[in-house]
């Protein structure tokens, strides 16, 4: 017996290096994927370099007029992609892990709403016009902070957070917002119409550099803070109370994450217009490769969304040479049938 | 080592009030469980049993004289020191699709800190032995919610034990299974307590199931305790009827010597009333002819 022992206990830890390796392959495999994503998203475009040569002309900034295409028109475009696609996935994932129900995503909660509220105000009001169009984006993030404040007061403020009022409140405002968003787009004149309906449907054409900035240091750091609460997210998928039966303080957590996932939303439809989809599949998709431990779950999710959104950026820009097409249409038409291919493939419901 | 543990009680309540908005559903309840005890909350349904347990788990604020877990007061501790000394398994383990050693390796959250992992060498040996002591370990790799209700049970009481407690609150471990998962669970649990020393607080519905393995019983009627003892001095023939509005009869198990309860019903009573022993199909028959004469 004494002999059998210690083989078995080096067998047990056998059993979970390769579980590692397993986590560490698929993450590997999810980065080496976005890799080829970026240089194909660099290749491709208002003009076509070499997969090949994109390195060689970041390395000696030559020719002078390639390295220029790049890296001030393609490479940021494709930083916002990335944060954005990143920050949208993270907060579907993190809205459906303390909600505990797969069909939330970030424009469930009227976060969105609330962005697309502010920034219709401002193009009905042409502050662009008046104040610059860092107006945009600012009035995005006003309504989006405003919906935040509200949830917060209705909801979360009390000792004791009620997911399920908290979901209520949220899907509530989410209707208000989008009545008011109609009430706004009678009102508003057909000059202003267009560019209401045309940022509604998203897109990553951002020329602004510091408003880039932002969103990947919202993106990065809403990530950071998440992964300190991967645990307490495995915890939440036994319920609440099961979660503060091991030490876990849930209505801490609940708070911080919602707000997390607050900001993530409300930066990314500010920067970048409503993008549907990214948050509602990407987690889901996930959920099914790698299974639905956190630990896993939230970095492979996040590459993933960078992904998605990359390459439907580069399919929405390039697809009708030299027009765009919304990037919205491209992450919801992608989306949805990836999203009912995998669902008769292999019915099997989601697991949370 | 013993005179400590004798000194300071695994959990001490005194005189506590509690109940949902403005309805007392608990009044003055005070109770003292020392390391080794193995305690039944009995008691009629609406007694308060689940809400008695449910404050000493901390999900309902409750007001108390005294409410002292391992000597310390309970308000005050932080959630992963109360988690370090209680564990709660709860009736409905709404597991997810989570592997049966994923979710017994959560017991040791508690222990973690923040930036630390929960897989480190000494956890997984933790978590190796309690499988393989409750007989988990045979299915680790599999989804919970594949198991079957008993091995459900088995596998969240092997998480409790994995947190290391001094107490383990149970909330009716043994609902919704036949004899057999019954009898495998309180066994395992008694063992635990025999073994490891290890304090148990449960809320059991079968009585006889309570009277075979609590070492001590709480009677509960209308959020308070009306008998506390051991099983012999509260399943009474009188306290049970007081308390459960229901004739019953006690005679003694004949292999163990404790209390055995008989539900009585209606009809037994009334034969015992005129003392005729009807035989059960006769008694049929002539039900039968009464209804064929009408």
């Amino acid at each position: 017996m004494k002999v059998l022992h210690p083989a078995k206990v080096s067998s047990f830890n056998m059993t979970n290096t390769t579980g590692h390796i397993r986590w560490m392959t698929i993450l590997l495999l999810l980065l080496a994927g976005l890799v080829l994503t970026v240089l194909f998203s660099l290749s491709l475009g208002i003009e076509n370099i070499s997969v090949w040569q994109i390195p060689k002309i970041f390395l000696h900034q030559q020719p002078v007029m390639d390295y220029q295409i790049l890296s001030k028109l393609k490479l940021p475009r494709i930083i916002l992609a990335i944060s954005v696609g990143g920050a949208l996935s993270l907060s579907g994932l993190i809205l459906q892990g303390i909600y505990r129900n797969p069909l939330v995503e970030p424009y469930t909660l009227g976060i969105s709403g609330g962005a697309a509220l502010g920034v219709c105000l401002a193009l009905m009001l042409r502050l662009q016009a008046s104040v610059g169009s860092v107006a945009i984006p600012f009035a995005g993030f006003a309504g989006a902070f405003l919906i935040i404040l509200i949830i917060y007061l209705f909801s979360l403020r009390k000792g004791n957070v009620q997911i399920t009022s908290m979901l209520l409140t949220g899907v509530m405002i989410s209707f208000i917002t989008s009545s008011l968003l109609m009430l706004i787009m009678a009102l508003s004149r057909i000059e202003d119409l267009h560019g209401i309906v045309f940022w509604t449907m998203g897109s990553l054409d951002e020329p602004s550099p510091w408003l880039i900035t932002i969103a990947a240091v919202t993106s990065v750091g809403g990530l950071l803070i998440t992964s300190l609460f991967v645990h307490s997210l495995n915890a939440l998928r036994l319920g609440k109370e099961p979660a503060r039966h091991l030490g876990i303080n849930t209505n801490r957590t609940i708070r911080v994450l919602f707000i997390v996932a607050s900001l993530l939303t409300g930066v990314s439809v500010a920067v970048a217009g409503v993008i549907g989809f990214v948050g509602l599949l990407v987690p889901h998709i996930m959920r099914r490769l790698t299974g639905s431990d956190y630990r896993l779950l939230l970095p492979a999710s996040f590459i993933a969304g960078a992904i998605y959104l990359t390459a439907s950026d580069t399919i929405a820009r390039t697809i009708i040479q030299p027009n765009e097409l919304p990037v919205g249409v491209i992450t919801g038409l992608l989306g949805g049938s990836l999203f009912l291919w995998l669902q008769q493939k292999e019915n099997k419901g989601w697991k949370i | 080592m013993e005179d400590i543990n004798n000194a300071v009680p695994v959990l001490q309540l005194k005189k506590l009030t509690a109940g949902y908005g403005n309805a007392f559903r608990l009044k003055d309840i005070t109770l003292t469980i020392r390391q080794g005890d193995f305690t039944g909350i009995i008691g009629p349904n609406g007694a308060g049993k689940t809400t008695l347990l449910k404050c000493i788990a901390g999900d309902l604020p409750a007001c108390a004289e005294a409410f002292q877990l391992a000597g310390k007061p309970f308000n005050r501790m932080h959630l992963k020191e109360r988690a370090r000394h209680m564990a709660v398994v709860t009736q409905k383990n709404d597991i997810g699709f989570i592997t049966v050693e994923d979710y017994v390796m959560m017991g040791r959250l508690p222990y973690r800190s923040l930036l630390s992992g929960l897989s480190c060498v000494e956890n997984k040996q933790l978590a190796e032995k309690y499988m393989k002591k409750s007989g988990v370990w045979a299915y680790r790799h599999q989804a919970v919610n594949e198991l079957s209700g008993g091995e459900q049970q088995l596998v969240a009481i092997t998480r409790a034990l994995v947190q290391e407690p001094d107490l383990l609150l149970l909330d009716e471990p043994t609902a919704h299974l036949d004899i057999a998962h019954q009898v495998q669970i309180l066994d395992f649990i008694q063992q635990l307590n025999e073994e490891l020393n290890l304090a148990v607080l449960m809320v059991v519905h079968d009585l006889n199931l309570a009277a075979e393995y609590c070492t001590q019983l709480l009677l509960m009627q209308n959020g308070e305790v009306c008998a506390e003892g051991t099983p012999g001095e509260v399943l009474t023939r009188h306290q049970v009827k007081e308390a459960y509005k229901t004739d019953v009869t006690i005679t003694e198990n004949p292999l163990s010597g404790r209390p055995f309860v008989f539900p009585v019903s209606r009809n037994a009573t009334n034969n015992r009333n005129t003392k005729k022993k009807i035989p059960h199909q006769t008694e049929n028959k002539t039900i039968y002819e009464k209804i064929t004469a009408h």
